[in-house]
């Protein structure tokens, strides 16, 4: 099954470059099928020829852990977003609802961007492939 | 004092990981399921992502943790993460697959450390009934120097995967004698294959009879069986075959 028609991938494509270039320190971003399939990739790594397939299943495994963890401690809903604060980047996982196909969007930054900024980007781009994806 | 011992289950995509531990844990699983985008390689509605994780008790207080792997390839970076510190591993195949050899390959090398000091057993499911047919399976893990039993089950059975953990802990068992007598190696298969030797009845010798407690002389007889099977199956429907034939 492919889950992205050529238009809606195109869509997706130009909007995830668009943000790439407007915040150059976001290295990656990446939109992949709740089970681990690359579907669009953007920004600066996006050359290199095995991270976005790897990451894109590296991304549905934390998705899925995260939504498991939060029904273990008890959370009535779905898992909306992941945050990896690392020393020198920070990953924001966030779950696309994509209306017949759920999606995972995964954003790499450096750190100098505020983790309030780059949340701030990363929900405004899940709502923007939202509307691209129903 | 209670010892925690770590059991992995390994194998393909749709091979019954997820259900032979839903079949067997003492808690709902901890299940990381997602809708399966790749229908054309896989008819099947879900798949695990990251693991599955369920929990027996033992009888002794002791306990066993059992994590499922992810079976597709591109989730092998959990692989190992998921082998490290564990006891042993149930690794499971389909034989109903184009290539069932093919994709049991993937594992025998990704796993083949845990493999070759034959903390291990491999149940294959969806066989068919004709005599012999796990010889292929056990020539393949020969070929590979791997001497573990080999099991015809049914995931979706709790006394079919019990006997699996059976056959996996005479094994373990027979090793660490070996380790402290000087037992050869092969004599560890041999001897977990003994116990469910199919001329002397398997079912009646390892898994216990229908509505019956378990057998007393089942190995060390670790696993309290009740006859409740689990309500539900999450896998595709196997053969109703069971757990009635092994080789080593």
């Amino acid at each position: 099954m492919k889950p992205l028609s050529k238009i809606q991938a195109t869509a997706l494509q130009l909007r995830l470059n668009h943000c790439c270039a407007r915040v150059p320190e976001i290295q990656l971003i990446l939109l992949a099928t709740v089970d681990g399939f690359q579907q669009v990739v953007a920004g600066s790594q996006r050359g290199d020829a095995e991270l976005p397939e790897k990451f894109a299943a590296i991304a549905s495994s934390m998705m899925a852990l995260g939504d498991a963890a939060g029904r273990e401690v008890g959370s009535k809903t779905r898992l909306e977003a992941v945050v990896l604060d690392l020393s020198d980047l920070r990953v924001i996982l966030r779950m696309v609802d994509g209306g017949k196909q759920q999606f995972v969007l995964a954003t790499v930054a450096e750190r100098k961007v505020s983790l309030s900024i780059l949340l701030k980007i990363v929900y405004e781009n899940a709502r923007l492939l939202e509307e691209a994806l129903r | 004092m209670v010892q925690e011992y770590k059991l992995l289950f390994a194998g393909g995509m749709g091979v019954g990981k997820t259900t032979a531990i839903s079949a067997v844990s003492e808690i709902p699983p901890v299940s990381t399921d997602v809708a399966n985008s790749d229908r054309e390689a896989f008819d099947k509605e879900l798949t695990t992502v990251t693991l599955d994780y369920g929990r027996i008790t033992l009888p002794s207080g002791d306990r066993l943790r059992l994590y499922g792997i992810p079976g597709q390839q591109r989730f092998s970076f959990m692989w190992a993460m998921l082998e490290h510190g564990a006891m042993g591993m149930v690794l499971l195949a389909d034989a109903s697959r184009p290539d069932p050899f093919a994709e049991l390959d993937i594992f025998l090398k990704s796993f083949h450390k845990l493999l070759r000091s034959g903390r291990a057993v491999l149940g294959v499911g969806r066989l068919s009934k004709r005599r012999g047919a796990l010889d292929k399976y056990v020539a393949k893990l020969a070929r590979r120097k791997i001497k573990i039993p080999v099991f015809s089950v049914d995931v979706r059975k709790k006394k079919d995967v019990l006997l699996l953990l059976d056959a996996l802990f005479t094994q373990i068992e027979v090793l660490e004698d070996d380790y402290r007598g000087g037992e050869p190696a092969e004599k560890a298969a041999q001897s977990a294959s003994s116990a469910h030797d199919p001329a002397g009845g398997l079912a009646d010798s390892n898994a216990p009879a229908e509505g019956g407690k378990p057998s007393e002389k089942t190995n060390r007889g670790v696993f309290p069986v009740s006859d409740k099977e689990p309500a539900k199956d999450s896998e595709p429907s196997q053969t109703t075959q069971s757990a009635n034939e092994t080789t080593v």
